[in-house]
């Protein structure tokens, strides 16, 4: 009788303490959780993504080819519907340099350079371009990077006053934001183990949809023969070494059951996009 | 020291108090064992639920955007769930928490352009908080004055179309 | 300590209130000193500590934790500032029937900066660097008294005596993982001790004795801390230390001149000392039941090799509960316990003074910074051998009251 209670009483201490207690990191007080984002936080990253957008697009160029930018987009926008944050609408660009990068700013407005297209050998590799990046606005690793929020409830307080122009501060600090996060995409990159956490979610997303993620993979381990040469660093500078992420990357379909079955490769569709570039 | 404790109540008013004990830990696990499931919502456009937790298994339904499911297991990236008397797995990033989010939208406006005289002090100061704060100086030079080509971000949001025909695209499409 | 004995009191020893102005005189002298050296919780470190009772080893992941924990702040949320006082700080001891039929009472008050530190943070690896003030007193104490008999017609006495130790040092502490940290803090300590007296005696032959008494101390010396964090299972986090005080030097000063009968003498001398610190074992248990609800246990160990000093455990429990995200409060109890072996009438070593606490605090966050206002509160009653020959105990009392502020900035 006595050990039943015993027993039980340590299986109660147990089965309480892992219902309540928080299972990522039991040691966050309340005022260290992170906090939900409201419809004012939203619409402040949204603005902050859009003026990034502008920024970027004032030094690189759209690529010409209207037909071309609509199949990104088409891609981009089916990937989302699946995996991307419904109160956003995301955008997809093909910008016009020769570097290999993908650039993803906050509220859903994605880039993709020539450079990086033209090395993509099918449809697959670039779903699963598409997805890292839709990965990266998910997770809001710049917004939690630059800590952006709206101030106060109100859409037109704190990161929203400052597109108003409403005052020189204001007006700084939207400055000085909008170059760190240049620096982040273009410069330092964000940290590894966010990067890791979107290629995770490009390989995800691919299986999910039937694409073939094991030439996604092989598009990352491609990367290195351009790593040292000019279209390859910047690359090389904002994310983690091209070896890590293949192990990375390998390691997550071990872990998730993908197996060796390959999916789609969607090769002559691309094909025929590819020859605008 | 528990158990002994345990025991001499146990001594000094018989069998009550343990009785009493036990049957309060036994009502304890079973609220335990019966909590409601958790609730989540379908949070993409279409979703497969599967036999198995892999995408290669047999598809048992097609869910859409904004369905309810209960969650039942979760193991790795797949979620058991229960929908329509039936349980079966899906993808854990087809589903959310909450319930379906309606769009949110900005006013598309650039921003305010100021008159060439504003311009310029306003500049300066930008310039000179920046080189305080200790950005590199080509930095500094990126602000620029007009920073941003909102005309080109305009055409950027004329390229996107809509999420039926994008599913289409993907979905449809056999080589 | 030096024991003054006012001059022209020697010859009488038939009046019963000078006997006790003397007596006055040498509890003045003695327990000015020894507030701090036998009590190992005189003052409480940092805001969430010291509002949850000193209850912090299983937690200790704010730049306080230096002090309590150093494995601690390897689970610091990220790089932070912080900064407490205690902006009063009142402590009231009585010793009961002292002075005949009345109680002495002895009143002492300060207002005191008791830490800063900074964390920041670099991968696994955390280091900090704080500056400590663990225990102050200042006293002061001025006195006139209209003795009116054959011998002296008034006594004043003045006294100032202030005690104040220092202290600063680095923390370095590494995360295992989730559930295992270790760290390290070395401490270097200052402590300096004064107490200067005077005492005037106007004598009916319209002449003067007066005489000037001055002590000063200094001590040097390190206090390496080493802490451990383990979690065996959630919601627990296990803490222990270690520390051990080691004397760089300790220096006495004494110095007293007079003039008696017409006569000036002065005389003065310097004495280095040896101390053994006591060895400290802390065990602490921090049970983490919700993101809103803490609660916390410790439990300390001095081990002393002096011989006139016992061992002393010190025990303390806290909690904090989070309203929401911006407000909290909390509460704590603690024990304060004296290391000199209890006063009876066959063994006594001066005065024996157990205290125990009870602590409250309230603070306030946004997303970058808080600030902290508490308060705590202890007392205690004890033995003392005011004549110093055991031949009469009295009972003692002390209260005391510390109002603590304090502010903390995350970046």
């Amino acid at each position: 009788m006595k050990k039943i209670l015993s027993i039980l009483i340590l299986f109660q201490f147990f089965a309480f303490s892992s219902i309540l207690a928080d299972e990522t990191n039991f040691r966050l007080r309340e005022n260290q959780i992170e906090q939900g984002y409201s419809e004012a936080d939203i619409e402040a990253e949204i603005q902050f993504g859009r003026n990034l957008a502008a920024t970027i697009l004032a030094k690189y160029k759209l690529h010409p080819n209207r037909e071309l930018q609509r199949y990104i987009a088409t891609l981009g926008t089916a990937i989302a519907s699946q995996i991307g944050r419904d109160e956003l609408t995301y955008y997809f660009a093909v910008i016009d340099v020769d570097d290999i990068n993908a650039y993803a700013c906050p509220g859903g407005y994605i880039f993709i350079t020539k450079g990086a297209i033209q090395t993509m050998a099918n449809e697959a590799q670039l779903a699963g371009v598409i997805a890292h990046e839709i990965g990266h606005v998910d997770h809001r690793h710049v917004v939690k990077n630059l800590k952006i929020r709206a101030k106060g409830d109100s859409a037109t307080s704190g990161i929203a006053a400052a597109f108003g122009g409403t005052s020189a501060t204001a007006r700084i600090l939207l400055d000085q934001l909008t170059e760190k996060a240049f620096s982040l995409l273009f410069e330092e990159g964000i940290n590894k183990d966010s990067e890791f956490e979107a290629d995770a979610t490009g390989v995800e997303i691919l299986t999910a949809l039937g694409y073939d993620w094991q030439s996604y993979r092989d598009y990352v381990a491609g990367l290195q023969g351009y790593i040292g040469q000019g279209q390859g660093q910047v690359l090389n500078k904002t994310h983690p070494s091209v070896s890590q992420r293949v192990d990375k990357i390998t390691q997550f379909s071990n872990q998730s059951n993908f197996g060796e079955l390959h999916g789609k490769t969607n090769t002559t569709r691309f094909q025929k996009y590819h020859r605008l570039l | 020291m528990f158990i002994s404790d345990i025991s001499t109540l146990n001594q000094r008013v018989g069998g009550m108090v343990t009785k009493k004990a036990l049957s309060c830990f036994i009502f304890l696990f079973l609220i335990h064992s019966s909590l409601p499931l958790q609730a989540a919502f379908v949070k993409s456009y279409f979703a497969y639920v599967y036999e198995s937790p892999q995408a290669q298994s047999e598809i048992k339904l097609r869910l859409t955007r904004g369905q309810s499911v209960e969650e039942v297991e979760k193991s790795g990236n797949w979620v058991k769930i229960k929908v329509e008397e039936q349980t079966g797995w899906i993808h854990r990033l087809s589903l959310s928490d909450q319930a379906t989010l309606s769009k949110i939208s900005i006013s598309k406006k650039p921003i305010a352009k100021r008159s060439k005289r504003q311009r310029n002090p306003r500049l300066r100061t930008a310039r000179a908080a920046v080189g305080v704060k200790g950005l590199r100086e080509s930095q500094a030079n990126r602000i620029k004055e007009d920073a941003g080509d909102y005309e080109a971000v305009a055409e950027m949001e004329t390229y996107v179309v809509s999420e039926e025909t994008a599913m289409q695209f993907i979905v449809e499409y056999q080589e | 300590m030096v024991k003054r004995i006012p001059p022209g009191f020697r010859n009488i020893i038939g009046c019963f209130r000078i006997f006790l102005i003397y007596l006055i005189c040498c509890l003045l002298t003695y327990t000015s000193v020894t507030a701090d050296e036998y009590h190992y919780k005189n003052v409480l470190v940092g805001d969430r500590a010291a509002t949850m009772g000193g209850a912090y080893i299983g937690a200790a992941d704010d730049s306080s934790g230096s002090f309590y924990n150093p494995a601690g702040i390897a689970f610091a949320y990220g790089d932070s500032v912080s900064g407490s006082g205690n902006a009063y700080h009142s402590s009231r001891t009585t010793y009961s029937q002292a002075i005949g039929a009345d109680d002495w009472v002895r009143d002492s008050t300060t207002i005191l900066p008791n830490f800063f530190g900074m964390i920041k943070k670099y991968g696994d690896y955390t280091v900090a660097i704080s500056y400590i003030v663990p225990d102050s007193i200042i006293e002061h104490q001025d006195q006139k008294f209209n003795v009116n008999n054959a011998a002296v017609n008034q006594y004043y006495l003045s006294l100032h005596s202030e005690d104040k130790t220092n202290m600063i040092g680095p923390s370095l502490a590494y995360k295992f993982s989730d559930t295992l940290s270790v760290g390290i803090s070395l401490f270097y300590s200052y402590r300096i001790y004064r107490y200067q007296q005077s005492e005037f005696l106007a004598l009916p032959s319209g002449l003067a004795d007066i005489s000037y008494n001055s002590v000063k101390l200094e001590e040097y010396s390190y206090l390496p801390k080493i802490g451990i964090q383990y979690s065996p299972f959630e919601p627990l986090f296990i803490g222990l230390t270690i520390s051990q005080g080691i004397l760089e030097s300790r220096t006495l000063q004494q110095d007293s001149s007079k003039i008696e009968d017409n006569i000036f003498t002065l005389s003065n001398a310097e004495h280095s000392q040896i101390k053994t610190y006591p060895t400290q074992i802390s065990l602490g248990a921090a049970f983490y039941y919700s993101p809103s609800l803490l609660f916390a246990l410790d439990a300390d160990y001095y081990a002393t090799t002096e011989e006139d000093l016992q061992n002393v455990t010190n025990v303390a429990f806290g909690t904090e509960w989070f309203i929401d995200a911006t407000h909290a409060i909390r509460g704590g109890i603690f024990t304060n316990n004296d290391n000199r072996v209890e006063c009876t009438t066959s063994a006594c070593n001066e005065a024996q003074l157990n205290m125990n606490g009870l602590t409250f605090g309230y603070s306030n966050y946004t997303r970058t910074n808080s600030f902290t206002l508490g308060a705590v509160y202890s007392a205690g009653t004890g033995k003392a051998d005011v004549y110093g020959d055991k031949s009469a105990i009295v009972d003692m009392e002390r209260q005391s009251i510390t109002v603590v502020f304090a502010a903390n900035y995350n970046y």
